[in-house]
């Protein structure tokens, strides 16, 4: 039986790196497991690497302003750790990091998201999963935002996280709002 | 008039302590002049951090270029240990 390929958005990631969103999204937290383990074959652009870069650099200053006094700038050591989390991100098992075949336009992402009334990072994700089905076929995305489960459906296979695992944990924080729960 | 120079012994001492002056006045006009390549290497190393090379390489299975990743299965404990120090 072949492996089933899985594209990810920056927030399946982020569930699994911020501890804060680890027991509020356990579903994330679990398919990233099950995929450093190998039993999944995921896939991401470059961009969403930039984008858990800011995260992370934002949820820092975040936490400094409210520990410290007013201090907006991180450390050579916050900046360093942060660089590294991406760099292993990166180097996660059986998950690549491609570049499109085919180069994603302005005009491309404005059509797309005129015609899905989708956020514009998510029009990014969409055409970026298309361009890998053209190549990978059976691909599936993977992403807990709703309008994007629901409209990308259009256009290729979307799945909640939940969907990769047996049950839900019923000591997930979101367990009780969740629509996809199971 | 005693000239420190006339006595041979006096004379060596005094070029010994203008030797030792002269390394000591370069060190503090510049202090990382005496410093071997290696230390300055050491140094720097201190107050920057050593950027990793991103390269996209073709994937032998699917022929699509993808960023050349090492697969390191120690990789998601580090990123949730590193987090944990960082943010919780």
């Amino acid at each position: 039986m072949s492996i089933q390929n899985i594209f990810l958005d920056a927030e399946i990631l982020l569930d699994f790196i911020l501890p804060t969103r680890r027991n509020q999204y356990k579903c994330s937290c679990q398919l990233v497991e099950e995929i450093g383990k190998g039993n999944f074959k995921a896939w991401s652009a470059d961009y969403v690497l930039s984008e858990i870069l800011g995260k992370l650099k934002g949820e820092q200053e975040e936490k400094n302003r409210t520990q410290r006094i007013l201090r907006e700038t991180l450390t050579e050591y916050e900046k360093g750790a942060i660089q590294k989390i991406v760099w292993d991100v990166k180097n996660i098992p059986n998950f690549k990091i491609f570049e499109p075949t085919n180069p994603i336009t302005q005009q491309l992402i404005y059509e797309t998201v005129r015609k899905l009334c989708i956020q514009t990072k998510d029009a990014l994700v969409l055409l970026t999963a298309l361009d890998a089905k053209n190549k990978l076929k059976d691909i599936e995305l993977v992403t807990r935002d709703n309008k994007l489960l629901v409209r990308g459906k259009k256009e290729i296979a979307t799945a909640h996280p939940s969907k990769f695992i047996t049950n839900c944990p019923k000591d997930c924080q979101s367990y009780s709002s969740c629509r996809y729960r199971k | 008039m005693f000239r420190l120079e006339e006595f041979g012994f006096f004379s060596d001492m005094s070029q010994a302590l203008q030797q030792k002056i002269d390394i000591i006045e370069n060190l503090v006009e510049k202090p990382f002049a005496t410093l071997s390549s290696e230390v300055r290497q050491i140094l720097q190393s201190f107050s920057t951090v050593p950027v990793e090379k991103w390269e996209f390489i073709t994937d032998p299975e699917t022929g699509l270029k993808v960023l050349e990743s090492k697969g390191d299965t120690e990789a998601l404990k580090r990123i949730r240990k590193l987090a944990d120090a960082l943010l919780k």
